[in-house]
């Protein structure tokens, strides 16, 4: 059985700038990384591969060549192949036509019994492309925003989270689930497995041409985007002096605001 | 006189697609009454419905929808409601819509909207805009301007909708329950969807790291930079606050940092990966500030922070902050709240 996980390359939010006078992203000294919910879905197949060798995990994503360095750290983690899908369709496309070239990729793989990814993705915060996928693969279930997932008897079950509730749910695979974050820390791959990952690793490049994709037949981007950055927080006040005074400057502030 | 020039520059004549009009919103009854986020939705759509001169329906699904559920959405603002007690396939529900042909198609961001949207999206091969945050029309092109945020919210995307219908989930509690109307009237038709089975969902106790934190109205928090002070400050902290003000909630909680260090349970993290939190005031000692912990506290009413580094991001973030050693600064902030 093939478990795939789609990973996304997002630019670290730690390290963006955004341009109130330009009203853009300033990108130029950002670092690209992992999108962290992916790396959770990352870590949740990569445990049941553990359980059950069996099991191969293909890790996906798509985009600009250089998306290929998150494929290698997942192949770093333990992923039996890394599948990069890349061309000029697919870095126009948006989310429907991404999910149907996804889609395309994952029955080309066969025997992909699970999809997972994280429950969304840091930058757009969209957190649609497992449902779509799901619609894509021939109305598969879709376990959204789950936690603790186990693969029993042909089914996966996890914790969802719904309207601040948590439920049991299972669904008989094939199925798509989307992964929550939680305080447990996902792997981070070692030092010597990074090099190996690009010494002797390969990824995969698949293009849309190759996968019989005819790009005129994807949905055309539909929205027209601009970006709007808020103004900035009001800087807080700074409360000088020595440690005493400054506690009891504090405490008259905090108390005149009625906070406290 | 020949014109056919005035075509050539203003472009082929825009054929007007038949029928995709009236803004949608889809409301789920999960349980005998209606959810207020999606009362949210349809009193947003009633104002957009007014500036576009169309009509607001509602689909009203769920097992507990019935026809005195969908007479209150016509009190909040629904012209027609129609509904069906259940939870419809997806071929059905794209049938339905297909025929009825919105313009416009709502869903709350919540359990059911949220799951639902997107699979409908990519059934219509369409573009879906999530968690909106804002709404408005573009008169000009009759289209929906949508702003999402993200980077949780640190920048907002604005898309203007251009396909059939213009579909998006709208965030829960930004927009104000409308006001009831007991004077307005409007069509209630029960439709008939093909149903699909839907697993008794129980909720479940939540896992021991969800400590609801969101509960406290005063948090105190501490990260990494109490390591040589000690954890036991930020605990005496709370308590000298707690003394202070007893009929408030106070809690502890710890950075990722913390966390990592041992100091506190993972169930007391303030992180977008632990919990999220709305205190009144968060008082931050001893934490740098990350991404993620801007995220997890950015509602709160007020943050103070103490940090020995001035040039500690979490000033930045922070109404009130204190440069200096949390050693000396946490003793003296209990000498005063005692005093």
């Amino acid at each position: 059985m093939r478990i795939v996980v789609c990973i996304k390359q997002i630019l670290d939010p730690e390290t963006i700038k955004f341009s109130r006078s330009q009203q853009a992203i300033d990108d130029r000294l950002a670092t690209r990384i992992m999108n962290p919910p992916d790396r959770w879905a990352l870590d949740a197949a990569l445990r049941f591969k553990e359980a059950d060798p069996s099991i191969e995990v293909i890790a996906m994503s798509l985009g600009e060549p250089g998306v290929e360095d998150v494929l290698r750290e997942a192949l770093a983690l333990g992923c039996d192949r890394a599948i990069l899908l890349s061309d000029a369709a697919v870095v126009k496309a948006r989310a429907a036509g991404l999910a149907q070239i996804v889609a395309t990729a994952i029955r080309r793989l066969r025997n992909v019994q699970l999809v997972m990814t994280g429950h969304m993705a840091l930058d757009t915060g969209s957190g649609t492309l497992g449902a779509r996928l799901a619609i894509e693969l021939g109305d598969w279930p879709v376990l959204m925003n789950v936690d603790q997932l186990r693969l029993e008897g042909g089914h996966i079950t996890g914790l969802q989270y719904a309207d601040e509730k948590y439920y049991h749910s299972s669904y008989p695979l094939p199925a798509v689930a989307t992964v929550l974050e939680t305080p447990q820390h996902p792997r981070y791959p070692h030092g010597a497995d990074i090099i190996n990952a690009y010494r002797v690793r390969n990824v995969e490049v698949w293009s849309s041409l190759a996968l019989g994709i005819d790009p005129t037949t994807l949905p055309a981007p539909t929205t027209g985007r601009q970006l709007r950055v808020p103004p900035a927080r009001q800087l807080g006040l700074i409360v000088e002096g020595t440690p005493q005074e400054a506690a009891q400057t504090l405490v008259a502030m905090l108390r005149s605001r009625r906070v406290i | 006189m020949d014109l056919s020039f005035l075509e050539q520059l203003l472009g082929a004549p825009v054929e007007e697609e038949e029928g995709y009009r009236n803004i949608w919103v889809v409301a789920i009854a999960w349980e005998p009454h209606l959810r207020a986020c999606d009362l949210q939705v349809v009193g947003k759509a009633r104002n957009l419905a007014d500036s576009l001169g169309a009509y607001v329906n509602v689909l009203l699904i769920g097992d507990n929808a019935d026809e005195d559920l969908a007479r209150e959405l016509i009190v909040y603002g629904a012209d027609a409601a129609y509904w069906g007690a259940g939870y419809p396939t997806g071929h059905s529900l794209l049938d339905f819509f297909s025929q009825h042909k919105p313009e416009i198609l709502l869903f709350a961001d919540a359990a059911g909207g949220r799951k639902m949207a997107p699979r409908l999206a990519q059934r219509l091969k369409c573009a879906l805009v999530t968690h909106a945050v804002d709404l408005s029309i573009n008169a000009e092109e009759r289209s929906l301007v949508v702003a999402t945020p993200i980077y949780h919210g640190a920048a907002y995307r604005v898309v203007e909708c251009r396909t059939n219908p213009q579909m998006a989930t709208v965030q829960q509690g930004v927009f104000p329950v409308p006001d009831r109307d007991d004077w307005r009237s409007g069509d209630v038709e029960m439709v008939e969807l093909e149903w699909k089975p839907q697993p008794p969902l129980t909720p479940v106790e939540p896992p021991e790291y969800y400590i609801p934190l969101e509960k406290a109205d005063i948090i105190i928090a501490g990260g990494r930079g109490l390591r040589g002070a000690g954890w036991q400050l930020v605990e005496d902290l709370a308590a000298a606050v707690a003394r202070r003000l007893p009929h408030k909630a106070i809690a502890v909680a710890g950075s990722r940092g913390a966390v990592d260090e041992g100091w506190i349970g993972a169930e007391h993290m303030v992180d977008l990966t632990g919990r999220t939190v709305a205190p009144a005031l968060y008082v931050a000692c001893g934490i740098r500030g990350t991404f993620q912990h801007f995220g997890a506290t950015e509602k709160a009413r007020c943050i103070v922070a103490i940090n020995h580094n001035p040039d500690a991001p979490i000033f930045k973030h922070a109404d009130y902050g204190i440069v200096g050693e949390v050693e000396e600064i946490i003793p003296a902030l209990i000498e005063v709240l005692d005093s």
